[in-house]
């Protein structure tokens, strides 16, 4: 993270904003907001200084249950829209939030090419392995004997998407799993990712109560991996690798080269209006 | 990683004891308000009415044991290294086990659990701490959980228990074709 200024004393509660979520009752997203608000918080960032940048779904509805500057943008494309703002305003703290449909279907390519780039944000993927919003169908992570929509009624029958495996060959230079039912766990690690330079990546198991009702069970067979958090990617890829998707943890922080353009300001806002004129 | 918490009886002084009860009242009432909020927005106005009690409740709480603090300096504590058994604060209401059609009995139930956590984390502190004044306040802090305990049995006694097909709902979240 470059050195932001710091804001004396907020706490959680002022970052949030007087919107009530319209997330169903129970559904995972309410911990997520809990534990980024504990988050920046502890990071003790002024909050005009801090920008939540979203794509669509129930979790991308986030930037507007926060206080901050935040945009609630297209479907997968959170990162593209964070990448420009994180390259054009440095000085920024940027938090990119969304779910797994919009981060690994739709925004799967933006996906990779963020982690590639490593610039200096933190990503928070809201992993319910469904598409809530739009009323239940599979995901990308969504397990391959999961019949329940009846879009795949024998399952989807192909191999779920592996994010952080796929985020730590593509190079994001922090890897991290999380649950949503460990909110002070959770805010922990956002707390480590941001102060990490580069692009780092953090799943949250956020159960969607609505549409994979069973992920309740979460509470009893998510636990905290037992490793000791590696810079060596080779490593981290094996443990990935080796472990169901259940396992919490910060696995990798690397020392990957974090993109900075040096480029001078050569044309002023007024001037890119003029040029974009329609 | 395994994480190696510090325990309810390490509490070392009064300071970090008040910082552990405001933040154990203020989130209990952070947690009521916000399931509150979600049966409101989900149309379901008799429970959401009782989760504002709970809250207004737990605002109460907090102000006594601010007003306990006055003159005293709370430490700044990070919300993962607070004396909690489990990593979370005992008072919170557990939001993973509320639905939107949950009826009055259950958040009774649900308000019993926590404050019968919170009873579990004062006795715990009272019974190992080895500072007089610690030992003193969280035992009239456990003993006052105990009352709200008791006036929370007496009170679900008065609502019938939960039918068998509670979740039952006509119109429900739809599936696509
Ligand atoms: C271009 C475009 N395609 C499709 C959609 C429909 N759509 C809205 S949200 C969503 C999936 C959301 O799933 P996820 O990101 O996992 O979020 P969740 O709701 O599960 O939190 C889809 C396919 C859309 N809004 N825009
Ligand atoms: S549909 Fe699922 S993801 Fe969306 S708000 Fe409801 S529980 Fe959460
Ligand atoms: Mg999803």
């Amino acid at each position: 993270m470059s050195a932001l200024p710091e804001q004396t004393a907020l706490s959680a509660s002022d970052f949030k904003s007087d919107y009530r979520p319209v997330w169903c009752p129970g559904c995972g997203h309410y911990s997520v907001l809990s534990s980024l608000t504990k988050a920046l918080a502890e990071l003790a960032v002024r909050r005009e200084d801090i920008a939540v940048i979203s794509g669509i779904g129930c979790s991308s509805r986030i930037p507007a249950y926060t206080n901050l500057y935040g945009f609630h943008s297209v479907h997968g494309r959170a990162l593209a829209v964070a990448t420009g703002l994180k390259v054009a305003r440095p000085d920024l703290l940027v938090i990119v939030a969304g779910g797994d449909g919009d981060g690994y279907s739709i925004g799967g390519n933006h996906f990779i090419h963020a982690c590639r780039r490593n610039v200096d944000m933190t990503y928070i993927v809201m992993d319910n392995q469904v598409y809530g919003m739009t009323k239940g169908q599979a995901s990308p992570t969504t397990p391959a004997d999961w019949d329940k929509s009846k879009l795949t009624p024998h399952g989807t029958g192909v191999s779920p998407f592996h994010p952080l495996a796929v985020a730590l060959a593509a190079g994001a230079n922090f890897i991290a799993r999380c649950f949503a039912g460990d909110p002070n766990g959770t805010a922990r690690v956002i707390t480590e990712a941001v102060r990490h330079p580069g692009f780092s990546m953090v799943q949250v198991l956020s159960p969607c109560v609505t549409y994979q009702p069973e992920q309740r069970e979460w509470k009893n067979t998510v636990r905290k991996a037992d490793i000791v958090t590696t810079s060596e990617a080779d490593l981290a890829a094996r443990w990935l690798m080796a472990d169901d998707g259940l396992s919490t943890g910060v696995m990798y922080k690397g020392h990957r080269p974090v993109y900075r353009p040096e480029l001078e300001e050569t044309a002023s806002v007024a001037d890119l209006e003029k040029w974009f004129a329609v | 990683m395994v994480e190696v918490r510090k325990a309810p009886g390490d509490i070392a002084t009064v300071e970090e004891f008040l910082a552990h009860a405001l933040t154990l009242e203020n989130e209990a009432a952070d947690g009521y308000q916000e399931i509150g909020d979600s049966m409101a927005v989900h149309n379901n106005p008799e429970v959401a009415e009782l989760f504002y009690k709970f809250c207004k409740y737990g605002r109460m709480h907090a102000s006594e044991v601010q007003s306990l603090a006055t003159g005293l300096t709370l430490p700044h504590i990070a919300p993962w290294d607070f004396a909690w058994e489990d990593g979370e604060s005992p008072e919170t209401p557990g939001a993973d086990s509320v639905h939107y059609m949950m009826t009055p009995s259950q958040a009774l139930l649900l308000a019993l659990r926590a404050e019968q956590q919170a009873h579990d984390f004062y006795a715990t502190v009272a019974k190992t701490t080895k500072v007089p004044r610690i030992k003193e306040l969280a035992s009239e802090f456990a003993s006052e959980e105990a009352e709200h305990v008791r006036l929370l049995e007496e009170w679900i006694v008065r609502y019938p228990s939960a039918e068998k097909n509670w979740d039952f709902d006509p119109d429900p979240p739809s599936m696509p074709e």
